[in-house]
This record gives C-alpha cells, structure tokens and sequence, in this order.
C-alpha cells in the first residue's frame, strides 16, 4: 500500500522506478550478455587451445612414437605442458596400454583407462580426486601411410595421446569476470542512478511548484504563481502558467469569483430551466425560504409562488419570455412554512450564442422591511396629521416644509400660505431681535429650544404659543430640518394671571389678618390689664376712703364700656363676615336720623368744648337702610371726628342729594390723615395715631365697619382728608336701589375690599 | 623385610620394555631409498636440499644445461612416501608448483621400482627414486646412485 502510494503520489518518484527499472534491465541485461560472450569465447579459445595442443603432441610424437623414444617424449611433454593449465599429458601405446605417465597430480587407475572415444576427442571430466578437467585426445598416426578412403580398414595408429587441462583455473577466471563485470554493473546503476536522480530533481523541482500553483488556481485563487528556476520546458511551462493566471486574473472572471459574488447577494438569486424547474439557488434565498438546495434543485418554480400570485403562469410569463425580461414587479414568494414574503421581482432571460433559451435568472428582493417602515412611515404621518398641537417642519434656512391641520387652526394661515415660505417673514414683527437670535443660536448648536412667544395671527389676534424646536440631523450627523410643535397658550396664560393675582390678595389679605388680631388682642388685653391693676392697687393696703373706691370703680365700669364696644365692634365684624348679620331694612328718613346723632354727638363733644352743627336737614331724603345700622354708621363717623378732632373745634354734618344719590359728609377741623394712611384708614385696627395718649382710645375698627354698612346699603365712604387742617368723609347712598340683605363671605368681602384699595 | 625382592623383580620389568622398545623400531625399519640417475650424469653426489629443490620445482636444469626429467612413483607407493617425508618434507599428494607460476611442477610417473630404474637408465636428464634393495636385486649398470636415503 505504502509502495503503491509512493508510486502514485509523486511523479519523480514514477519517472526514477521507471529509470530504475529500464536501467536495472539494462545493465543485467548488458552485465548477462557480456558474461556469456566471455565465456563462451574462453570456453572456445580453452577448448581450441586444448585441441591445438593435443593436435600437436599427437603430430610432434610421431617420431619418438616410431622410434619408441621415451625421452624425446619426456622432453616434449616436458615443453608443451608448461601451460599453467596442463596437469597432465598420457601417452599410450598402441595395445591402448598406458606408456608415460605425464602429470602434476594424482591420478588414479580409473582416470589413466584408455577412454575409446575414436581417434581425436575431447571431454570434460571430474578425476577421482576432485580435479575438474577437460580431456583432449588424439590418435598419433603415421603420416608416411597414406590415408586410405576407404573407411572400413583404417590405418593403425602408433598410440594415442591425451592432455588433461585444468578447468579450475577457467572457472577461476570466470569467476573473476563475474565479479568484476557485477561490480561494475553495480557502480555504473549507483553513479548513473545517483545521476539520474540529481538531474530528475533539477528538472522536475517546477513541478511541485506547478502543482500546488495549479490546486490554488483550481480552488481560485488566481494569485499564485510558480518560480522559475530553469529555462527548459519545465521553466517555459512556469512562465506560461504564470502569465496565464496573470491573464486571468485581469481578463476574465473566475467562476469563484462569480460563486462569491452570488453568495455574498443579499437579493435572492433563483435560476430557472427554460421548463420552469428550478436550476440554482443562492444562499440569501434559501435562507429567507427556509429550503434546503436539494429540496428545491430541478422543482417546479411555482411551489415558490403563492397559488393565486404567480408570474410564472400565464401572459406574464410568455411576455417575459417574448421581451427577454420583466422589470421590477411587486409579488410574493412563498416560504417553505407557509410564510409569504413581498417582493420586488425581476426576470430576464438567458440566451446563449445560438440564441436559444438557457434560463431565466430571477432576482428578487425583500420586501417585508420596506412594507413595514412604510407602514410606520404611513403611521407617524398620520399620527403627525391628527396632532392637537400644530407641527411645522422647516429646513435648515428656516423655510417651511410642512404643517400639519393643527398649525392652521392654530395661525390661522393654511398650508399652501405658509409652505415655502421663511419663518422670519411669518412673524418677524412680533420677536425682538435678541430672542430670535438666542432662539436660532440654540438650535443651529443642534440642542432643543424651547420657549413662549406671542405670534398674530392671521386674522390680526395676538395669542401665546408655547413652541418646541427639535433640530433633525441627516445620516451624515448635519441638521437639514427643524421640526416646530406649538401650542396655544393664551387661556392657559390668562387663567394662571388670574390664579397668581388671587394668590396676591390672598397673601395680602392674610397678613392683614395676622396684623388685626394682633392689635385686637393688644386693644383687649390693655384695658383688662388697667382694670386689674386698678382693683389691685385700690385693694392694696389701708382701708381708703370711699371716694377712693368709687372713682376705681368708676374707672373699671369705663374700661369694661370701652371692652364691651370693642367686643360688640369685633362680634359685628365677625358676624358681617360669616353673613349671619341680619339687616333690618325698611324705608328711613335720613334727616330725624342725622338730627339724632348731632345730638349724640353734641353730648361727646362738649366735653372737648366742641361744636356740632348740622346743615340740609331741611329737605327729607327717604333711603332703604337698617336705621340702627345707619346710626350706628354714622355714629362711627361722627366719634372719630370727636376724638380726632381739634379742641375747641367744630363738626359739621351735611346731607345733600346729587344724582339720586344721598350724599352724608361729615367734616372736622382736626389733626387730618396724613397722605400716606389715608388708603389705609378703612383696614380693620388701622390706627393712624398710634403714638397718641390712649385716653384718645379706640381699636381702628370704627370705619372697617362703617364701610361695611355703607357697602350694606350699596354706598360708598371716600375720606379727604388735609394734615393738621381737617378730615372730611363722604358717605354715598344710592336712592333708587333696593336695599337687599347682605350674605357677604370672605372672598367677596375681600374681594371687594381689594378693589377699593 | 620383603624390599630386596621387589627391586629386584621391578628391574627386570624395566629390562624387559627396554628391549621391546629397542626391537621395535629396527623390525619397523624399511629398505633405504636411492635416489638414481642416468649412468652419463656427471655428478656422482647430490645434496638432499639440491634433489629437494629439483622435486619442489626449483631448480629446472641440470648444471651442463638439460632439462631435469624428474621421475615419481604413485602416491601409494611406500617410496614416495618415504621420499616426499624424509626428502621434500611434505605429504605423498602435495603439488608443487614451479616457483612464481600456477604451472604445476609435473613429473613422469611409474608404477614400479623396476619401471623407474628402467626409465632412468634410459633418459639421460632423469633422476628417480627406489628402493635400495629392489636397486641391488636388479643390478642394473645404466644407473648411478648419487644419494641413500636413509629410512630409520
């Protein structure tokens, strides 16, 4: 097995067991024949030599045979048997008996019996003594008879001669050329082998070269190339096949390269018979299809087809086949589980040089992506469409692409008025140069801006658009669009206006609140406080005189008066506030009232030497009004003026009517507001004298609460007042209005409050 | 004391092989050899060695220049035996060869003393070997005895 792989697998070692066994045969063959001829001519030239000699013993004998002389025979023996093969010479007489025995070895008698073999002989013989020898004989005849033709009675002879040769010696010698010729034999295969395999190796080392060139070619790679070494066949055949896989390489197309390029598609390559089987089929094909290449080699095309979606059948088919070729048609492939696929599909058809039909070669490409993002695409568009909030779209300079419904109804521009148009002719009036600017800054740096402005519309209304700039970038990470979503704002503004003023009031309102119960406090405990220490210090010690007590008493029964008004002052208040305040109204005569607190008023003022005088009492005006209320108003008004009043003073009060309304002032020539509280004097425990004695009294809830009546009866209470001059308050009543039950609560009153201040 | 006797007896023992041993190889003696040749060659006395040298293939001619017809007997011939072994030093069946040459050393072979004597006294050149007492029997005048070979 070995062996035979050894012989198949390489071509040098084919070619050197070829050599070797031609020059093997050869040689023995030469060696053989060589061998032969040499015996053979010294097997000739021994035997020759053999007669020769005995030819020449019998003829040189023939005297001393006749003349019976035993020495001139010894001496001729002697002579002709100093061949170095001669191991004996036998003469024998004529009676065949043995005469002289000539010889270097042994002889038996068996070997010196007279052979009776004729008269010339020769034979090869084993002595008895293991000499291998030739034997040559001869008869010695007399040459002085003549030689008779008749064969019957021939001529006695006078003896018979015989030499024994040596043969060992021969055979010595053939021995000898044996060897020698075998040794060089032997030499001439090594060195001639030995040469052979040198030369084998120069000339065929191209070959492995050549053939791992040529496996490289054959599995594609045109790149290989084999040295060249030499400049006879072999090196001529390098250089040709390295300019053949050079022109390969730059003119043709190898069938790998094809492979690879149909492999590496990622559309699906399917070649058809012009019967409609199926040929070949790429890889991308059959993966999308879920078949193996066996499953579909040499099937009828169709079962890739959806049954009722079949370009092969029918008109399409033959018009393809009449055209050459179908371009670019949307169908469906049908996969291996049922599945089907949209596709791009095209045909053409394959003709070869005669020009009949060799194959169709279908591409197609998947559709299923493209569907779905064309869905998406389809989808977000729609989305875009139906937003609430307007969306335009505008390009990197700022001209409009798109915009969507929302965006009219938001403007009031439609699409076709706005589309191409530059966003700084749209609304340039409206935005100051700096924001604009912030505004195209940010988002030409790529990032999200986002902000208010207020925008006309069409139709010339302002409104407040909450706006969203997102820059969009292209593949290449550039900006080519921005996309703008706005939303109308201006409800959504003026409701928060609104939260924030009420807030404002609230706040206000509150620490008005805070401040009043810390004075009300401050006003309640004060008198508590002197009423508590009069009794203490009165208490206190000795018994006092009586007077003493009486004047404490006295003084707590003024203080607890002055807590009781203040408590009565606060109740009312409260009770205003929470509604529970009923208004007892009915039709009241303002003059008999005013009449009535002139004269109250006269009894507090005359302990300040104080006149109070009234003026247009003269004509009755009849308003609808709570008369306790109204006194009690006025009664306010009427006190501060006392207490605010100068010494020795006066206060007029004056009813007048202008416009159906009744108008009540009352004036004093007192200390005045100053400017700076006159908005303030109505606030509950509001003093404006708060650094004065405290026999001045008084907790600053007079005039909160005649505002409060006043507003009762739908009137309103303005206060002008100069400092050091005097304080003139008017008090306006409407005479036409009913006057209905107030049902105030806090917001309202405060509220309304707030508008007065 | 019984010594006297005993030596006496052992002495005689001794005598007795010394005899045998004595007798033995004097019966066992054979004839001497003679080395002959023709009654014409000048010399009347050979060396051992120079007849050695002759059979050995030394020495070819005599010294008036003839060839040295060299005479054997069979290999089963006592003669030769005695003759190879007291002479040539060798056994009966040894060849020699004429010195420096593979050429064997021949010589005419008889099968008699009485053939050798006859052959001898007819060549001139030959020189042989035989028996002394069959030589003495014969009486032959045509042969000249130039060495005895003693045969102990």
């Amino acid at each position: 097995m070995l062996i035979h792989n050894w012989f198949t697998q390489s071509l040098t070692h084919k070619l050197m067991a070829l050599f070797f066994a031609v020059f093997f045969c050869a040689v023995c063959g030469l060696t053989y024949f060589a061998y032969t001829s040499s015996r053979n001519a010294m097997f000739q030239e021994f035997k020759i030599r053999g007669r020769t000699l005995a030819k020449a013993i019998a003829s040189q004998s023939r005297t001393d045979y006749q003349e019976q002389d035993v020495e001139g025979l010894t001496s001729l023996f002697q002579s002709l048997g100093e061949g170095e093969d001669v191991v004996a010479i036998l003469a024998y007489l004529p009676s065949k008996v043995l005469w002289i025995e000539f010889s270097g070895i042994q002889l038996t008698p068996e070997d010196l019996t007279f052979p009776e073999l004729g008269d010339v002989w020769e034979r090869d013989l084993v002595l008895t003594e293991g000499y291998r020898i030739s034997a040559f004989g001869g008869a010695v005849t007399d040459a002085s008879i003549p030689a008779r033709r008749d064969s019957s009675v021939s001529a006695q002879p006078l003896g018979w001669v015989r030499i024994f040769l040596d043969r060992s010696a021969l055979e010595q010698r053939l021995n000898e050329l044996i060897h020698q010729t075998l040794v060089t034999s032997m030499l001439t295969l090594l060195f001639g082998g030995g040469l052979f395999i040198f030369l084998l190796r120069q000339s065929l080392q191209v070959i492995a070269p050549l053939t791992d060139a040529t496996k490289k070619v054959a599995e594609g790679d045109l790149h290989a190339t084999v040295p060249v070494s030499s400049r006879d066949e072999l090196g001529e055949l390098a250089k040709c096949f390295n300019s053949m896989t050079e022109q390969l390489l730059h003119t043709t197309v190898s069938k790998n390269y094809v492979d690879n390029v149909i492999r590496s598609m990622t559309d699906l390559l399917i070649v058809l018979n012009p019967d409609g089987t199926i040929r070949s089929v790429n890889h991308a094909a059959l993966t999308l299809l879920g078949y193996e290449e066996q499953e579909l080699l040499d099937q009828d095309a169709t079962l890739l087809f959806p049954p009722h979606d079949n370009p092969l059948g029918g008109e399409t088919y033959q018009n393809m086949l009449r055209q050459g070729s179908i371009h670019q048609m949307a169908t469906t492939y049908l996969a291996k589980d049922g599945r089907t696929f949209p596709i791009f599909w095209s045909a053409a058809v394959m003709r070869g040089e005669a020009g009949h039909i060799e194959g169709i070669a279908c591409v197609a490409k998947d559709m299923t992506v493209l569907k779905q993002e064309e869905e998406q695409i389809r989808l977000q568009g729609t989305a875009l469409e139906s937003a609430a909030n307007a969306v335009m779209i505008m390009n990197r300079i700022g001209r409009i692409t798109w915009v969507n419904p929302s965006f009219t109804s938001l403007t009031g521009y439609a699409s076709e008025d706005v589309i191409g148009q530059n966003i700084r002719n749209l609304n340039a009036e409206q935005r100051d140069q700096p924001f604009y600017q912030n505004q195209w800054q940010t988002i030409m740096r790529g990032k999200v801006w986002h902000g208010e402005s207020t925008n006309r519309k069409k139709d010339g209304t302002l409104y407040t658009e909450e706006e969203t700039i997102t820059p969009v970038r292209d593949r290449n990470g550039e900006i080519s669009h921005f996309v703008s979503i706005k939303q109308d704002v201006t409800k959504r503004k003026q409701a928060v206006q609104t939260i924030q003023d009420a807030h404002q009031k609230l706040k206000a309102l509150d620490q008005l609140r805070s401040q009043f119960f810390a004075d009300i406090s401050h006003e309640l405990r004060t008198p508590l406080t002197v009423i508590r220490g009069e009794a203490e210090v009165t208490l206190r010690g000795k018994d006092k005189p009586i007077s003493e007590y009486r004047n404490t008493l006295e003084r707590i029964v003024q203080l607890s008066s002055q807590m009781n008004k203040l408590v009565g002052d606060i109740l009312f208040l409260a009770r205003s506030e929470s509604g529970t305040l009923q208004m007892d109204l009915k039709p009241t005569p303002l003059a008999p009232l005013l009449e009535d607190v002139r004269r109250e008023t006269n009894i507090l003022a005359q302990s300040r030497n104080m006149a109070v005088t009234c003026e247009g009492l003269s004509h009755d005006v009849l308003m609808q009004g709570d008369t306790e209320r109204l006194k009690q108003l006025f009664m306010i008004l009427t006190d501060n003026a006392v207490k605010y009043g100068r010494k020795d003073g006066m206060i007029v009060i004056r009813l007048e009517t202008m416009d159906r309304e009744a108008h009540i002032t009352v004036a004093d020539n007192g200390l005045g507001i100053p400017e700076t509280d006159l908005p303030h004097v109505v606030k509950r425990a509001y003093r404006v004298w708060r650094g004065r004695p405290s026999a001045v009294g008084g907790a600053g809830l007079g005039l909160p609460i005649a505002k409060w009546i006043a507003e009762a009866h739908h009137g309103t209470i303005s206060i002008a007042s100069i400092l050091h001059r005097g304080t003139t308050v008017t008090v306006r009543f409407p005479l036409d209005r009913p006057v209905t039950s107030q049902s105030g609560n806090e917001a309202d009153w405060a509220s309304r409050t707030s508008q007065r201040t | 004391m019984t010594r006297p006797s005993s030596t006496r007896s052992r002495r005689l023992e001794a005598l007795a092989v010394a005899l045998f041993l004595w007798s033995f190889p004097t019966l066992a003696q054979a004839d001497p050899l003679a080395v002959i040749v023709h009654k014409s060659n000048p010399n009347t006395s050979l060396s051992t060695t120079a007849i050695a040298s002759m059979y050995r293939g030394e020495t070819l001619h005599w010294s008036a220049g003839d060839r040295i017809k060299l005479v054997n007997r069979e290999i089963a011939a006592e003669e030769r035996k005695t003759f190879y072994l007291r002479v040539l030093n060798a056994k009966p069946d040894q060849v020699f060869y004429r010195q420096g040459t593979p050429v064997p050393v021949q010589s005419v072979i008889e099968r008699s003393d009485e053939a050798v004597v006859r052959f001898v006294g007819t060549i001139e050149g030959a020189i042989g070997y035989v028996s002394l007492s069959t030589l003495k029997e014969m009486n032959d005048s045509q042969i000249r005895i130039i060495l005895i070979v003693d045969n102990p």
